[in-house]
């Protein structure tokens, strides 16, 4: 199976332009549905909103070190400059707190419960199937991805994103429950990097004040609790108190436990007298099929690293200086298991 | 100017009184042993004109020979020794510290020669070519000169990639070579020095055949590899004072 990759284009909320130097007009509508579409309502001024509260958080994101669609605020307050992209067609949500439909689906997970540690799921983009939840297998199997972007890739990159988002919404005494993410690439010609696309606003996350639990997001829509002009006003004018800069300055990312384990072996072009001698043994043993042994180094690591990224770059550094011989040995990563996080009881 | 020579002695080092011996007999002064688990002094240092890296298992070998010693604390004054022109030696154990610390290109992997029986090799009259007359260390000895040094080690295969090995043969940097296949060698190296010439590494023992004893098959011929050093340093200091 094949899904073709469509380019980056217009939805419900934001209409596209392309510019004369190859970039993206967007314009953010007024505009708010609900229910895949059921739902609907004009709410003035919040286009303009979520295009400056998205301007912050890629900010935020681009400054962390992440590729990201945005380049530049656009001429109105409700437009924002972005790259074109090749849209990989699935939506990746990180939940920090049960909330939506992961409890519609579960119904053994109360609302409001914290996960231990934070988790990802795919939604296939697809609007008139009801954007279907994918496993990862069913993901790999309708060829959803370009090549070299792995859903182990999407995941990674969507807990590094979270742990930066959590922290700073967290700063501003928020709690982000959960988001959408959307990624595209540049091009498909091999070695384009993950880029962040879409919006980061209050219509794709589910934010909660931490001390009142009020709602913050587009649920006060879905839910008629409140006003959403109102809150999403309240939503900006938090977010622009703590300018990224300033978050970044003093944002020390807690360091979480991890395993990794590493596996140094000879280079196949480099004599190893010991796997020689265990191949010989073997045969000898009547193994007369067995056509090549290796024997190697296994090291199991336990560190404490603020990502996943970053510990298996601490192990990979740690090989290249102690474990391995870049002369003789292959390293390879075999594992990278994410301990359990310590349940933080942040929705009230 | 007295030759002052030291001898760093890591956990595991066993060939030190081998090595002092060739210091007392041949360069006529009194080694002073470093324990690894310090800095030499800088004061020290500065007078040190031969720094030994002896033979043994170092830290019992463990991860790669040499692979732990590369970080004792003596090290980095082993590096800025070397840096500043003073002449290292290191042999068995000291030559795999030194690959290890990048002292010198290549590295020194398990014995695999296509003609012994793999493993550990241990001979005391081992026959050795000696590859180049132009450094201090094989001066006293004639190009291509078949000489007799003891050896005994697990892991002296010498591998370096091939654009490596160029370069060492091109900047006349291979000192000595194996007369036969004894451990799977790249190119038969026995012995190498660093680009300046004044870090040295072999795996065979010229400190443990000093004396010509016939009674003894002993020919004697690893004094004349210290005779050189003598040589070299005793004109130096003489072009210094």
């Amino acid at each position: 199976m094949r899904m073709t990759l469509t380019l980056f284009k217009s939805g419900k909320t934001k209409r596209l332009e392309a510019l004369a130097d190859g970039t993206l007009n967007v314009t953010f509508t007024d505009g708010v549905t609900a229910f895949n579409g059921e739902k609907h309502a004009e709410i003035p001024n919040k286009g303009a909103l979520c295009a400056q509260i998205s301007a912050q958080l890629f900010t935020l994101l681009n400054l962390a070190g992440f590729n990201t669609c945005f380049i530049a605020p656009g001429d109105a307050k409700n437009q924002l400059v972005f790259q074109q992209l090749v849209m990989i067609p699935v939506e990746v949500v990180v939940r920090n707190v049960a909330l939506g439909s992961v409890c519609k689906r579960t119904p053994q997970l109360p609302e409001g419960h914290t996960f231990s540690a934070p988790v990802v799921e795919f939604f296939l983009k697809d609007d008139a199937a009801g954007d279907p939840l994918l496993s990862t297998g069913v993901l790999q199997e309708l060829n959803l991805l370009p090549s070299g972007i792995t859903p182990a890739l999407l995941e990674r990159t969507a807990l590094q994103i979270n742990a930066i988002l959590k922290a700073y919404f967290n700063a501003l005494g928020i709690i982000c429950a959960d988001f959408k993410l959307e990624f595209g690439l540049a091009h498909l010609n091999g070695g384009a990097p993950l880029v962040i696309a879409d919006e980061l606003s209050p219509d794709n996350f589910r934010l909660r004040d931490r001390a009142s639990g009020q709602v913050l997001d587009k649920d006060v829509f879905r839910k008629d609790l409140a006003d959403l002009g109102q809150t999403y006003q309240a939503v900006y004018d938090r977010i622009m108190a703590l300018p990224p800069e300033q978050f970044l300055a003093d944002w020390q990312p807690a360091l979480q436990p991890y395993t990794v384990s590493l596996q140094v072996s000879r280079r196949p072009e480099i004599l190893h007298p010991e796997s020689d001698a265990i191949l010989a043994a073997a045969k000898a043993l009547g193994f007369t099929t067995l056509d090549s042994v290796a024997a190697g180094k296994l090291f199991q690591l336990s560190l404490r690293a603020a990502s996943p990224l970053a510990a298996e770059q601490q192990a990979l550094q740690l090989a290249e200086q102690l474990l391995a011989n870049p002369v003789l040995d292959n390293v390879t990563l075999n594992a990278l298991n994410l301990d359990a996080v310590a349940a933080e009881p942040i929705c009230p | 100017m007295p030759l002052n020579a030291g001898i760093i002695v890591f956990p595991g080092s066993n060939c030190q009184r081998d090595c002092a011996d060739a210091v007392r007999v041949v360069l006529g002064t009194e080694p002073i042993f470093f324990e690894s688990a310090q800095p030499i002094p800088d004061a020290q240092l500065a007078e040190l004109a031969l720094i030994i890296l002896p033979g043994g298992f170092s830290y019992g070998d463990y991860l790669r020979s040499g692979a732990i010693a590369k970080l004792a604390p003596v090290m980095p004054s082993v590096h800025s020794a070397a840096q500043r022109g003073v002449t290292v030696l290191g042999i068995c154990n000291g030559f795999q510290i030194l690959t290890e610390s990048g002292l010198l290109p290549g590295a020194l992997t398990h014995n695999a020669s296509a003609t012994q029986p793999n493993g550990f090799v241990c001979n005391r009259f081992e026959p050795l070519l000696i590859a180049q007359t132009h450094h201090p260390f094989t001066q006293c000895y004639s190009q291509g000169q078949q000489v007799v040094f003891p050896v005994a080690h697990g892991e002296g295969n010498y591998q370096a990639p091939e654009a490596t090995l160029d370069e060492l043969e091109a900047n006349n940097q291979v000192l000595l070579r194996y007369a036969r296949d004894l451990n799977g060698s790249a190119r038969g190296i026995a012995g190498i020095c660093n680009r300046q010439g004044n870090v040295v590494g072999l795996m065979p023992h010229p400190e443990r055949n000093l004396w010509h004893r016939p009674e003894l098959n002993d020919s004697g011929d690893g004094r004349r590899w210290f005779e050189g050093l003598l040589k070299a340093l005793t004109s130096k200091n003489a072009v210094n004072v």
